[in-house]
């Protein structure tokens, strides 16, 4: 059966349950999931609010080839992986990705691959607003 | 050939605007865009050094040739995630 990839970006909330429901499946049993959130400093300054801008269409073609990438290389049988865009608060999740294969030994390194990968090939970028006023594009991961 | 760049990020704010035209011979390739938008808008010259060419939506490197290419952007170093 080929894998199962979920690739999207939101600008809604995202729901952890709601992405680990997507890989849901019976041959699996374990499911792996990892969540990107908005923390309060970025070098030491103190953050208001994130924004994430999208190069929407390979962003989405980026997350989608990094799904099949992670299917190939490990026995995963689902994954889903979601990036929210627009404005976030502090704590708000970012980016969500969710895995499934039948045994979970190899389930750490695809994951960890997954979410390093998204954040050097997804064409997202984060705009910081800082407590002190300031906003700035961030570049690089 | 006359092409349409579109651009992302900072890259906006240095141009003024969310995409840029670039005029480049026939049989152009990646390489020769960069070299093309830095002459044609010295604005964006400083800040093309890390930035990554995407072609048709996915990324493409500096011996792509650019004949048959619908869609190209400006990817400044990604902070998704």
């Amino acid at each position: 059966m080929p894998p199962h990839i979920h690739a999207a970006l939101t600008p809604q909330p995202l729901d952890p349950a709601e992405i680990v429901a997507r890989v849901a499946d019976p041959g699996c049993g374990a499911v792996l999931s990892f969540l990107g959130t908005v923390r309060d400093q970025h070098h030491g300054r103190a953050v208001l609010r994130l924004e994430y801008t999208a190069y929407e269409a390979m962003a989405v073609a980026e997350l989608e080839r990094i799904g099949h990438e992670v299917c190939a290389r490990w026995p995963v049988r689902r994954i889903a992986l979601v990036h929210r865009v627009g404005s976030l608060a502090l704590g708000d999740v970012s980016i969500a990705i969710a895995l499934a294969l039948p045994h979970r030994r190899e389930g750490f390194a695809a994951l960890q691959y997954a979410i390093d990968t998204c954040k050097v090939r997804v064409p997202i970028w984060k705009r910081e607003h800082f407590v002190d006023g300031a906003v700035e594009w961030v570049e690089g991961s | 050939m006359i092409v349409e760049v579109l651009l992302f990020a900072a890259l906006r704010e240095h141009a003024g605007q969310d995409r840029v035209r670039v005029a480049l011979p026939e049989g152009a390739r990646v390489a020769t865009l960069r070299q093309a938008i830095a002459e044609q808008h010295p604005a964006l010259a400083s800040h093309l050094g890390a930035v990554r060419v995407a072609i048709d939506q996915r990324f493409g490197v500096d011996d792509d040739p650019l004949a048959e290419v619908t869609e190209i952007a400006l990817i400044p170093p990604v902070s998704g995630g």
